[in-house]
């Protein structure tokens, strides 16, 4: 069974060398639906080009990245998509494709399951196709989404549904649960909507409430064996580790210390979810962006000890801080936001209910 | 099988030399595996050109022990890499090397 991520095993090696392990790239914003959460925002800028896009993947192997997680926007809106996606295997990557799936018919997922890719993960919203079908905004998606889910699994290919929980669809996660596994896929729930890329916070207002989050982060169908090993794992580690590992658990993320996200525009991020340009690709090396930019060093430099607002908060050990997040919604990266503090809280009441 | 030569089998695995060790997909089964520095130096004659015997001298050399010890341990590694299907022998004969 596929499950783990060699990222869980050699993530801290990783961080302790600076190694930047793995690399979310979307490759264009465009795409041919309109969901209604959507975090990006199409600029008229022009996109990398193909021969910019084969430049920094051979950069980004000379530096170390394994993992290389395409997606958009849709993938499969470039018509250079597999040209891209064959030269980064022959760059022997290992390709993670995050896709609505709607323009994947047979040719296409024999061209998908040529590439060998780690992952493929689709998104679907809901059982029904209705309501799967109002939040994309793109009506029969559904039917051919679960229609590629289907082609790759006939394929042999490890798929995920990745099912964002929002409010139009926070009632029916089990049944999407139980759809992925009549299609003999793995499943992943999402209750994280962000702001958009630019900081707009329209999407926000689909987030779930406090009541409807506290359900699905203790629903055992979801949550399982894996919540309780990870909870063991961070409560117990600072008891069985040596300094350097101290001083990994002090930081909040992975985001500038082995991941990083590229935009179609060649802007890197420490992360998606972290839009501080550290610099172009199209004007500066990646080496120079990953060990010399300012604002990649100040990413890194982050850490969870070095937040005075939070560190007499009785909640901070099952605290999940995305300075990310915090910098989109107070522009400060330090700050406090409301959502990680309601996830604590949560997960701070799911333990003592434990007991 | 000494004068066979190795090549990886680019088609099913993604792999990374991080340094002097190296690390290994297996796409077929997500099976990871991490490689030692001595490992990664085989890994990385396994060229498709370099024979086994060759690499056994290298890491011979390299290491200062004598050629027999060297060349059981490469075609032990080899015969675990073969066995994980992380390489292929160039030969048709792709049977276990004795």
């Amino acid at each position: 069974m596929k499950q783990m991520s060699l990222f869980d095993i050699e993530g801290d090696n990783c961080v302790k060398k600076g190694i930047p392990f793995k690399c979310h790239f979307d490759l264009s914003y465009h795409c041919n639906m309109k969901c209604i959460h959507c975090y990006v925002l199409e600029k008229k800028q022009p996109t990398l080009t193909t021969i910019e896009i084969k430049d920094i993947l051979r950069q980004l192997a000379s530096s170390g990245t394994l993992y290389l997680h395409f997606s958009g926007g849709e993938i499969f809106t470039r018509k250079d998509f597999f040209e891209i996606a064959d030269y980064a295997r022959k760059l022997h990557f290992a390709l993670i494709l995050s896709t609505n799936g709607t323009l994947i018919d047979e040719k296409i997922a024999d061209k998908i399951a040529s590439l060998n890719p780690f992952k493929v993960s689709i998104s679907i919203y809901s059982s029904h196709a209705k309501t799967h079908d109002s939040i994309t905004r793109v009506s029969g998606s559904f039917k051919k989404s679960v229609n590629a889910i289907k082609l790759l699994k006939e394929r042999g290919l490890w798929v995920t549904i990745n099912n964002m929980v929002m409010k139009q669809n926070i009632h029916d996660y089990h049944n999407v649960y139980h759809l992925s596994k009549s299609l003999g896929v793995n499943f992943q729930v999402d209750p994280q909507i962000t702001p958009r890329i630019d900081g707009n916070k329209n999407p926000v207002k689909f987030q779930i409430n406090e009541k409807d989050l506290y359900q699905v982060m203790s629903d055992p169908l979801i949550i399982g064996l894996e919540s309780e090993k990870s909870e063991n794992y961070y409560k117990n580690a600072k008891h069985m580790v040596n300094e350097d590992e101290v001083e990994i658990l002090d930081i909040p993320c992975m985001a500038s210390h082995s991941f990083f996200y590229i935009s179609p525009y060649g802007d890197v991020y420490p992360c998606v979810q972290f839009p501080v340009s550290a610099g172009n690709l199209t004007e500066k090396s990646f080496d120079w962006i990953w060990n010399y930019s300012p604002s990649m060093l100040n990413a890194r430099s982050l850490r969870k000890s070095k937040r005075p607002a939070c560190s007499k908060c009785e909640n901070l050990s099952y605290c999940n801080f995305c300075p990310g997040l915090a910098h989109m919604e107070s522009g400060d990266v330090k700050l406090p936001y409301q959502r990680a503090c309601q996830e604590a809280e949560i997960r701070s009441k799911i333990n003592r209910e434990k007991k | 099988m000494m004068n066979d030569c190795i090549i990886k089998n680019d088609e099913k695995i993604a792999y990374r030399v991080i340094e002097d060790k190296t690390l290994v997909v297996n796409l077929e089964n997500s099976t990871f595996h991490t490689l030692n520095p001595i490992a990664t130096i085989i890994w990385n004659n396994l060229d498709g050109k370099t024979p086994i015997t060759t690499i056994a001298k290298n890491i011979s050399k390299e290491f200062d022990i004598d050629f027999e010890t060297a060349q059981k341990d490469c075609l032990e590694f080899i015969n675990d890499l073969i066995e994980k299907g992380l390489i292929i022998l160039c030969s048709n004969q792709a049977e276990e090397i004795k």
